[in-house]
């Protein structure tokens, strides 16, 4: 096991009080794994990541276990993670424009990881980044070492990103929205390349986004999120095929199928609850056409539907199989 | 580069002016054509002619010479107050920044005691209570002039503080004093370089203004502000005497000015 995160819970101060971010959320990672997380912008799946390394504003409170290698990293002093950040786990950001710094060239940025973590010499990282370029796909890795960030594409600063966070060559990568500022077309080679990245180190990563395509084209296993909670979990495949958690239905129904002009795409009612006024039951009640009294009144607790796929969700029993109504023809339209 | 300069005909007059000065400043002991401090009463209050370009003053000293001198003693005050102030407010500026909270609270009430108090009275109590000299005044100076680099870099800080890069530089590991002084310094310092070049007019004419009251160089030290205030009894006799060492004063800041323009163009990260 890579990682084991144990009942993870979140609270940030807001507005004099300490709401509650994420609420006991547990799911693991194998080594060669991809694992995604999706859900709606709100839903906590950012702050999942950033809990992960700690990389919390000052007024977090955070509890549960984050076990790493069967080291328990949340008990780690700050030196102590340092050395893990970007060394052994590395994360890749959302937007490629904003993460690099404008000021320093391209070959010290790669550079700073190797600087900070190993004791290679100069001539030593100056090969290395030229490789971790030619690895993550930039062709004249010569020239593109002593260029600034803003002469490059979005596409190309991405990739400039994943030689960052590559560098050290990690044991996990977090990556978060990584292709959602890219054009579709980039996005795909984003994607490719992080498909034989994977193929290749046999690393776990954990991929964090809201595109439901970006989860059928790389990832093994899904983790839906709704509110800081888990609401259902699964392989991919059983999860676009056999949805069957109401939220993860409508997520699935709100992907556009190439071909078919519907009059209304499917979309959920309502918002994302706010921390502050979360409610006692399952916190999708509000915007559930399924919703029935206990449900307001209960959190349903996690239910084995089949062996790996699991949802939170009064509707379904321990061992139920009854059928979503959801067939596989979503696969095929999210993969498109 | 070059040509982004050139384009902007007002930097480039800013470019002319500072390099004449530093140029005045660093060969005076040439260009100056009689000492700065040598009294010749034979040739009082002369006016301006091919032996005295800017005419002499009531002791009968070369008025062009002392002003060739008196290059040296502005930059060097400008230079030295700048110096020493801008690395005090940067760093304070961008700690209070960068970690916030209560460290942020403790500097930023420092810094309004001294923004809230007028530089000048400060400057004065400061000269009066070590005595007037060169030397006081640039302490003076320096002492007020650290808070407006700390409010200027604390605000830039504070809006690069939460980019992405910042985050992301956490998240490879580096420790927070790296990320300070390689990450958030380098990209926060643009604005209050160019009120630093901006200041260097300012601290020389603050310099001259405290001479001028007698805070400052004390005769014969051939300071500019020091030179203005012994003309103005011969005012009506001899115009030269105050005229001179004024425009020397104006075109100074006038330069520093027109410069730091130019640089507030050119250090914008956005335009490079």
């Amino acid at each position: 096991m890579l990682l084991n995160v144990n009942e993870l819970s979140l609270s940030l101060k807001r507005a004099g009080k300490y709401s509650k971010i994420l609420d006991q959320i547990s799911f693991q990672v194998e080594e060669g794994e991809t694992v995604g997380i999706v859900g709606e912008s709100g839903c906590g799946k950012s702050m999942t990541a950033l809990s992960l390394m700690r990389l919390l504003p000052e007024k977090a409170l955070l509890e549960g276990e984050v076990n790493f290698q069967g080291e328990k990293i949340s008990g780690y002093s700050k030196r102590k993670l340092e050395k893990i950040r970007g060394n052994q786990v590395s994360m890749i950001f959302q937007d490629p424009l904003t993460s690099l710094n404008p000021l320093h060239t391209v070959g010290t940025q790669i550079e700073e990881s190797l600087l900070l973590h190993t004791k290679m010499t100069k001539k030593e990282r100056r090969k290395r980044v030229l490789q971790l370029l030619n690895d993550v796909g930039l062709p004249r890795a010569e020239d593109l070492i002593d260029e600034y960030p803003h002469q490059l594409s979005g596409g190309m600063r991405q990739r400039i990103m994943i030689a960052i966070a590559m560098a050290c060559e990690p044991q996990l990568l977090i990556c978060d929205e990584p292709t959602t500022a890219l054009d579709v077309t980039v996005q795909a080679q984003i994607l490719e390349l992080m498909n034989k990245i994977k193929k290749e180190t046999q690393m776990g990563i954990i991929m964090i986004t809201h595109d439901m395509g970006v989860v059928a084209e790389v990832c093994d296993r899904v983790i839906v999120m709704y509110a800081g909670k888990i609401v259902e979990e699964g392989p991919v495949l059983e999860i676009f095929q056999n949805p069957k958690h109401p939220y993860t239905q409508g997520l699935l129904d709100s992907i556009p199928k190439l071909g078919q002009r519907k009059e209304k795409l499917g979309s959920i009612p309502g918002t994302v609850p706010a921390p502050e006024n979360m409610v006692v039951g399952c916190r999708f009640a509000d915007r559930c056409s399924h919703a029935m009294d206990i449900c307001r009144t209960v959190h349903p607790p996690m239910i084995g539907i089949k062996e790996n796929h699991q949802t939170a969700c009064w509707l379904y029993e321990e061992g139920d199989e009854k059928d979503g109504s959801i067939g596989s023809h979503k696969l095929e339209a999210a993969l498109h | 580069m070059v040509r982004r300069i050139l384009r902007s005909p007002l930097s480039v007059v800013g470019i002319v002016l500072v390099l004449i000065i530093l140029l005045t400043a660093l060969f005076a002991p040439l260009i100056a054509t009689h000492s700065p401090t040598e009294v010749d009463l034979l040739s009082k209050l002369e006016a301006p002619s091919a032996e005295h370009y800017f005419g002499t003053d009531e002791v009968g000293r070369d008025i062009f010479s002392r002003i060739v001198y008196g290059t040296r003693i502005s930059l060097r005050i400008g230079l030295l107050v700048v110096l020493i102030s801008f690395p005090i407010g940067t760093i304070l500026g961008a700690v209070a920044g960068y970690i916030g909270g209560r460290v942020d609270q403790v500097i930023m009430r420092i810094t309004d005691v001294f923004l809230s108090f007028p530089g000048i009275i400060l400057a004065m109590s400061i000269a009066a209570a070590l005595g007037p000299s060169i030397e006081n005044v640039m302490l003076a100076l320096a002492a007020t002039w650290w808070p407006w680099y700390t409010r200027i870099v604390r605000s830039s800080v504070l809006s690069i503080k939460n980019s992405e890069f910042i985050e992301a530089s956490r998240a490879l590991g580096a420790n927070p004093f790296r990320i300070l002084f390689k990450e958030v310094i380098p990209n926060a310092i643009a604005p209050a370089t160019i009120q630093a070049s901006l200041d260097l007019g300012f601290v020389i004419l603050s310099a001259a203004g405290l001479s001028f009251i007698g805070l400052g160089a004390q005769p014969p030290s051939p300071e500019w502000g020091a030179m203005l205030s012994n003309s103005r009894e011969i005012l009506r006799d001899a115009w030269w005497a105050a005229t001179f060492p004024g425009v020397a004063i104006l075109l100074t800041v006038l330069g520093f000015n027109l410069l730091g323009d130019g640089l507030n163009d050119l250090l914008d990260p956005k335009q490079r």
